[in-house]
């Protein structure tokens, strides 16, 4: 008897909280989805894969050997599968801290903490190339200064001046470092101007009053207080540019330039299973140690929890004189790198011949044309193309979908940590959710193809499918949607949840009148910027896609390398309207935000 | 230590006037507080004093120095003013350790390392943190940091100290000895304080004199003694004192003396102020009581209010009663030691009187008089 009455207190008490069975259910499924792929590539390393009787004598499939670490890291050919590719990504990802982190700090600097005038402008334009895919501003590079030496027309460049510009300039090294650099300019603005933000007052005025100069309080309160932020900037540019596929596709490609990350995309492309594991575990450690080494730096004893009371406002620094610099290097910035590049790409839509810059060359043809012979292989124009009208059909379910899931997920994610905090179902949960973050896009798919290519246990072969694109975007979003889920929940103090309990209100009838409710509009505009995010994904399903399952941007890389350049760059910018549309619409939605 | 002295002075925020045209003398070595509801001026006008703020018009002046003048175009920067401030926050920098932040300010003077040690040692044994110095501030509790605060101030031994609320973040007891702790840190340096608070017990056991503020305005200055006992206006009365002042708006029916009062509400209800020469028939005033100056008496007296308890909070030593007078809505609050007032309970009625407090111009707000003090008996 006492076995039943305690079985049905069980029964009561998961009654009171069911997210404690869905929280174990969660969990399951991130093991499945997340954990196991892990182990399975990192043994699969470890096997001779389908090729491997080609290269060892006698080598059976699936036999134990350690032929693929020796070849990639050991080899006489190693220098050019690995070493190379590792010094050229360690290279961008230096360059691109160097330039990004001095650059998005003086930005941030300026906008938060001295009298520069558009403030609100600079706050919302300077977002915008973080927004956009890192390789937009690389396709708008090469309409300036594409070469004519490889492939398809010159570039604008050319066209106007004759000038033809070296290749160094047009591919490689250059345009991927400064491509990626705008992408992340933003990147340590957002965190630098949240953290000088959030610095109390207080604590330089009573440096101040003690004496302090403004360059010395600059330099031993403001700067030390902000360096963690900083350092999180620059760990976490480093990690992110580690594992960037699209911008080193776009312009390395072309002239053999390969980092880690297109080489984990040519490996598994060329069906060198094994070998795309070896340098897939290689990537996943590198940017794996970038985000424990940021949160080892957050994790220290200085603690920088500031008591935040009312804390007189910031005054701010008058620029005087240098005013009018300050004003016109970020003016500079945001005509050079933001409205140029999305004005060339546009226009580069309307003109019959690339490269040739005249009103006799205008057209609507790569719009609303039907197919001609002598045009990009007689490929009709975007609105009228069976392929690109497939594709956007495609992303725009691929898009819903993963937003959908990744919301729900976020919600339940959400409650299920902050309300059992401290448990350890709780903390696997989050932590676990977390892991996705420090898989680069590119080993993420190369992990889903070779798992999901057959059936697995008593998942069907998913390769081909919409699912599972599905379901690697909703994966590669699920630390954004936990996050935003666990930050939603912790603004909703539970006695709010407690006092509707103790109405005798039941679960559900919590979730869907009180915590829906108070969450929505922060839940709606996490569901907006998943959508954008899955729409213009493109490194975690550049190796998943399949004729059937194409994406608007993975056409745009095939049409890119075909040299359908007005086609590639058209559909680029319906990504672009859709994505800055989405995001000003998440904003609003944000904004309302008032718990 | 000097003197402070403030002139006319006036801050603006956009539109809104934070504080207006404010005079303000403070003597060596005084403890004054300025006190207020929030939004007050206040804060303002200690900012406004450390340099932080910049005022629109006036003069400060520390000593025979000027340290603003709109007039002269005079505004030194906060370092060089020699003053030390407080914060709420305590504001104390999370990257260094307690050493280092008491050790900032001698660091800026260019103290020598081995004196900076000794000062440092000594300021922290008399804030009582001495052992601390290794720490980091996230490593300390909230009265802990605000002694570490305080000695970062007092390391630089300020003529002026500034407080801006400094304890309101500290839960009720470590305020108390945090109060006791820094009225003896006054004794011991004797700089010239400014306190700013809301906290109006904090304003009375701490202050030489009160600077009671009210948009931006001064409506009192004076001892404790004097802004608790004798309040220049009603808003001074209602904001001093707790539980809150009693507030009786009357009518003079017989001239005296002893001049017969009755309430402006229940006409029915007439009392005598026993203390009071006389008063000008048909005059309208608000008779303002302190709780603990009401007198109670069992049994009906001439002239006095016949009242029903319904509710006595006990606080420990004392009690509160809340109480209506019979057939009226107003409501008299009183205090006294709980051995004495255990005896009225909702029951039974009991009978009131005045034993001394305030009268008011209900037209203007301000004070007309007082009764029942010893210095200042039936002025009028």
């Amino acid at each position: 008897m006492p076995t039943l009455v305690r079985l049905k207190q069980k029964g009561v008490r998961l009654l009171r909280r069911p997210e404690r069975l869905w929280g174990v259910v969660l969990l399951l499924a991130l093991i499945v989805f997340v954990v196991i792929p892990l182990f399975y590539i990192a043994i699969g390393s470890f096997q001779f894969d389908s090729w491997g009787p080609r290269y060892v004598r006698g080598a059976k499939p699936g036999d134990f050997t350690l032929f693929y670490w020796h070849r990639v890291l050991l080899s006489r050919i190693s220098t050019s599968i690995f070493w190379e590719p590792f010094l050229h990504s360690l290279l961008i990802a230096c360059l691109v801290v160097l330039i990004s982190l001095p650059l998005g700090g003086l930005f941030a600097w300026l906008v938060v903490r001295t009298d520069l005038p558009f403030k609100n402008f600079f706050n919302s334009i300077l977002v915008v190339p973080y927004i956009l895919p890192a390789w937009t501003l690389g396709l708008a590079w090469l309409t300036v200064f594409k070469n004519p030496q490889f492939g398809g027309q010159p570039g604008l460049l050319y066209g106007l001046f004759g000038v033809e510009p070296p290749v160094w300039i047009s591919y490689g090294l250059l345009p991927i470092v400064i491509s990626l650099s705008v992408h992340y300019i933003p990147y340590t603005f957002i965190l630098l101007s949240g953290a000088l933000a959030t610095i109390d007052a207080q604590l330089e005025e009573s440096a101040e009053i003690l004496g302090a100069n403004r360059a010395t309080i600059l330099r031993k309160v403001t700067f030390p207080l902000v360096l963690p932020a900083l350092g999180s900037a620059f760990i976490l540019t480093v990690g992110r540019t580690l594992g960037a596929f699209g911008a080193p596709a776009f312009l390395g490609l072309p002239v053999h330039y390969y980092t880690l990350s297109t080489r984990v995309y040519a490996a598994f492309s060329n069906r060198q299973q094994a070998e795309g594991y070896v340098l897939t575990v290689l990537l996943i450690l590198f940017t794996t140690l970038t985000v424990l080494a940021n949160q080892k730096l957050l994790g220290t004893r200085r603690r920088f929890t500031t008591i935040t009371g009312k804390g007189g406002k910031q005054r701010l620094v008058k620029l005087g004189r240098w005013k009018a610099v300050a004003l016109s290097l970020m003016l500079g910035f945001v005509v050079l790198f933001v409205f140029a590049p999305l004005i060339l790409v546009l226009l580069e839509t309307f003109l019959r011949v690339e490269g040739q810059y005249g009103w006799d060359n205008l057209t609507l043809h790569y719009w609303i044309g039907l197919g001609v012979p002598e045009l990009a292989e007689g490929q009709p124009g975007i609105f009228r193309n069976s392929v690109v009208l497939g594709a956007i059909k495609n992303t725009v379910f691929l898009a819903l979908m993963t937003a959908l899931i990744s919301g729900v997920l976020g919600v339940l994610i959400g409650y299920t940590v902050v309300r059992n905090r401290g448990k350890a179902m709780a903390r696997a949960l989050e932590s676990l959710s977390f892991v996705p973050y420090m898989i680069p896009g590119i080993a993420f798919g190369g992990i889903y193809l070779s798992l999901f290519a057959r059936s697995w246990g008593p998942l069907p072969a998913l390769y081909g499918t919409m699912t599972i694109l599905i379901l690697t975007c909703t994966m590669r979003n699920l630390p954004f949607a936990a996050g935003s889920g666990v930050s939603a929940m912790h603004q909703i103090d539970v006695s709010l949840e407690e006092a509707a309990e103790l109405h005798g209100a039941p679960w559900a009838k919590r979730f869907f009148r009180i915590i829906l409710p108070l969450t929505k509009s922060g839940f709606l505009s996490a569901f907006i910027l998943t959508f954008i995010t899955a729409m213009r994904a493109l490194d975690e399903i550049a190796l998943l896609v399949t004729p059937q399952t194409r994406t608007m941007t993975s056409i745009i890389f095939r049409f890119q390398q075909q040299s359908f350049t007005q086609h590639a760059y058209g559909i680029t910018v319906l990504i672009v309207t859709i994505t800055l549309f989405g995001n000003y619409l998440a904003r609003r939605l944000g904004g309302r935000v008032s718990l | 230590m000097p003197e402070i002295v403030i002139h006319e002075l006036t801050k603006k925020f956009g539109q809104v006037l934070a504080v207006n045209e404010m005079s303000l003398e403070i003597k060596n070595g005084e403890f004054v507080t300025l006190l207020g509801p929030s939004g007050c001026g206040k804060t303002t006008t200690l900012r406004c004093l450390a340099g932080l703020e910049e005022p629109d018009r006036g003069e400060i002046y520390f000593g025979q120095r000027c340290v603003f003048s709109s007039k002269k175009g005079v505004m030194v920067p906060p370092g060089a003013r020699g003053i030390g401030m407080v914060f709420q926050n305590y504001a104390l920098w999370p990257h260094m350790t307690v050493f280092q932040n008491v050790a900032f300010g001698l660091v800026q003077k260019g103290v020598s390392k081995e004196q900076i040690r000794r000062e440092v040692a000594a300021i922290l044994e008399l804030v009582g943190m001495q052992g601390y110095e290794n720490r980091y501030p996230s490593e300390l509790s909230g009265g802990q940091q605000q002694r570490v605060a305080l000695a970062r101030v007092l390391v630089t031994r300020p003529q002026i100290v500034l407080f801006d609320e400094p304890l309101s973040n500290l839960d009720a007891k470590l305020r108390m000895t945090l109060r006791a702790e820094l009225k003896r840190l006054h004794a011991e340096i004797r700089a010239t304080s400014v306190y700013v608070t809301h906290d109006q017990l904090e304003a009375l056991t701490l202050s030489t004199r009160i600077a009671v503020m009210k948009d931006g305005v001064v409506q009192q200055y004076g001892s404790p003694w004097e802004v608790y006992r004798f309040p220049s206006n009603l808003f001074v009365a209602e904001f001093m004192g707790n539980p809150t002042t009693n507030m009786l708006p009357c009518v003079v029916k017989v001239a005296g003396p002893p001049p017969v009062l009755s309430i402006q509400n229940s006409p029915q209800i007439e009392f005598t102020l026993a203390q009071v020469e006389a008063l000008p028939e048909g005059q309208e005033l608000i008779v303002n009581v302190r709780p603990e100056d009401v007198v109670f008496h069992l049994d009906p007296k001439e002239g006095t209010i016949p009242a029903q308890v319904f509710a006595t909070l006990p606080t420990g030593a004392d009690c509160i009663v809340y109480a209506r007078l019979q057939g009226s809505e107003e409501e008299i609050v009183l205090k006294g030691p709980e051995e004495e007032v255990q005896c009225l309970h909702p029951n039974r009625p009991f009978w009131l009187s005045f034993k001394r407090g305030n009268l008011f111009d209900p037209q203007s707000g301000r004070l007309m008089g007082s009764f029942g003090f010893a210095r200042e008996q039936g002025k009028i």
